[in-house]
């Protein structure tokens, strides 16, 4: 696809999605989605809402199958979500799970994979002290504010070494302020671990902020209209990234492409 | 880490726990002067209501004949065996039930209407079909108690958050595990309800069957002591079944807490 044409398709690519096509009885959602995801690399999903950006993510995840098309991950197709994939999604007072603590909660990935107590909290620990949350272990997840609430879902999702995050408007929950420190978070999480994101967002300013590329999605069904690469380099700062000049450039290119339907 | 908790706790002045149980104390006392006023007038003739002293001297007389006892066992026998047969009946169907949004829209209807059936309006039936047994009352205490915990689980399966099947899902589980670690808990404040309601209808299924139908128990004892015109007897038996329901009521009550603890009803 040309608007890939910066990224050749490399081995060592983490995600490789190849003509995806949704469609349902009544109509079709997305056509001919092509795109790779690098190691490392955090691609934003923008688009109007209702575009099927959240579908996307899901048959990404494994957790919806696409109509026609392949998703590969280190060159497997997928059949649920595979190894080396998790998801953070946008309601994390949902996706917890409330009767079980904080450390439960995280460790539950392992659990779910076999791994012994004594090893699955301790790397619980640890990856909660990676997000801030220290010694939170014993609480339950409502007892903590919304914030803190979504980074222990960001913790659960790194709990067991994944390659490459799946997030669904993962800050569209919080306030404004919760909101730039979980970016900078995202973007600490990955400068430390080097996973690579695909992060579905309706903002265009986070999406520019947070992205190595934007994708943009639109039409009906939606294709990605644009690859804009973010060449704004790292680190990134809340203040002086985003009062940048070239910031702006790149917000308005996003949002020139998205008015245009 | 207690400042990261963000919630404010309103405390509401009430009154002391001393006062309360001062309070209760008052009441009981009251009730048991009306009692022993009516006693003393004899209402309804013959000593039909004795006075709290002598339903005491007769309870306390009861206890080393052994009859009692018996009664009560038979009656506790019942229950926890129809109860248990009950609640793995209730929480096996209603887990498969609710899985299926197609069996769950089908059966819910149906199920609501036979469990509305009056339990005692069975007994006939099944005196005729089963005669007087042991298994006369179990077999009740199943069709009635079953009702509760299989609408209650199917409930708690059917509403089992999608977000968080989604997430178990993308943690890699298995349908065993997600069965496991999502569905189970999430719908286990629905089944603990069903039980405590399942295990309160159980009891009086138990006493109302040994009543009409003459089977076995504390109810048949209550029964007897009637016919033989046995009041304090009679009251110090009804006494004992009221002490069971309390019992049963309270030790349910406290596991349906435990089981929901975290569920937003509960918490504080």
């Amino acid at each position: 696809m040309a608007a890939d044409a910066s990224y050749p398709a490399e081995a060592t690519a983490v995600l490789a999605v190849d003509s995806l096509r949704m469609t349902y009885p009544t109509k079709t959602v997305l056509a001919d989605i092509s795109f790779e995801v690098r190691p490392a690399e955090i691609v934003c999903l923008v688009g109007p809402s209702g575009i099927g950006k959240t579908t996307l993510l899901r048959c990404l995840g494994g957790l919806q199958i696409a109509t026609t098309g392949s998703v590969r991950t280190h060159g497997s197709a997928l059949g649920g979500t595979p190894r080396h994939m998790s998801v953070v999604f946008q309601d994390y007072s949902r996706s917890l799970l409330p009767w079980m603590r904080v450390g439960a909660n995280v460790a539950l990935p392992l659990r779910a994979a076999g791994v012994g107590r004594s090893e699955r909290t301790r790397r619980a620990e640890q990856v909660l002290g990676e997000v801030g949350l220290e010694g939170t272990s014993d609480m339950y997840p409502w007892q903590l504010s919304g914030g803190m609430q979504q980074r222990v879902a960001i913790a659960r999702a790194l709990v067991d070494n994944p390659r490459v995050l799946l997030m669904d408007e993962p800050f569209a929950s919080v306030d404004a302020q919760t909101r730039f420190e979980l970016e900078d978070l995202t973007l600490r999480i990955r400068a430390e671990t080097g996973v690579a994101a695909v992060l579905v967002t309706h903002d265009i300013d986070e999406a520019v902020y947070l992205g190595d590329r934007v994708l943009v999605l639109s039409g009906a069904p939606a294709t990605i209209a644009r690859s804009v690469d973010v060449d704004l380099g790292q680190p990134r700062d809340q203040l002086s990234t985003r009062a940048g000049h070239r910031f702006g450039e790149l917000r308005s290119e996003v949002l020139r492409e998205i008015r245009r339907y | 880490m207690s400042t990261l908790v963000d919630r404010i706790v309103p405390r509401r002045r009430g009154p002391s726990a001393r006062g309360v149980w001062l309070g209760r104390a008052a009441v009981v006392a009251a009730l048991l002067g009306f009692v022993h006023l009516l006693a003393s007038a004899d209402v309804g003739g013959a000593g039909t209501i004795p006075s709290p002293v002598e339903v005491l001297r007769a309870l306390v007389a009861e206890v080393p004949t052994g009859e009692l006892a018996l009664a009560v066992w038979d009656t506790v026998r019942a229950w926890f065996v129809g109860l248990a047969l009950s609640a793995v009946a209730g929480v096996a169907l209603g887990a498969l039930v609710g899985s299926s949004d197609l069996a769950y829209g089908a059966t819910k209807g149906t199920f609501d209407f036979l469990r509305s059936v009056p339990p005692i309006a069975l007994i006939p039936l099944a005196v005729l079909i089963l005669g007087v047994t042991a298994d006369l009352k179990i077999v009740l205490v199943v069709w009635v108690c079953t009702w509760p915990v299989l609408l209650q689980t199917m409930s708690g399966v059917h509403d089992v958050e999608p977000l968080a099947k989604d997430a178990a899902r993308s943690m890699h589980m298995n349908r065993r595990q997600v069965l496991r670690f999502v569905t189970v808990p999430a719908a286990m404040p629905y089944i603990g309800t069903g039980l405590r309601i399942a295990a309160v209808m159980a009891l009086l299924v138990c006493i109302g069957v040994e009543l009409l139908a003459g089977a076995a128990g504390v109810g048949q004892l209550i029964f007897f002591h009637q016919t033989s015109g046995q009041g304090a007897e009679m009251w110090a038996t009804i006494v004992v079944a009221a002490v069971l329901g309390i019992a049963v009521s309270q030790v349910f009550g406290v596991l349906e807490r435990r089981v929901t603890r975290w569920h937003p009803s509960q918490r504080d």
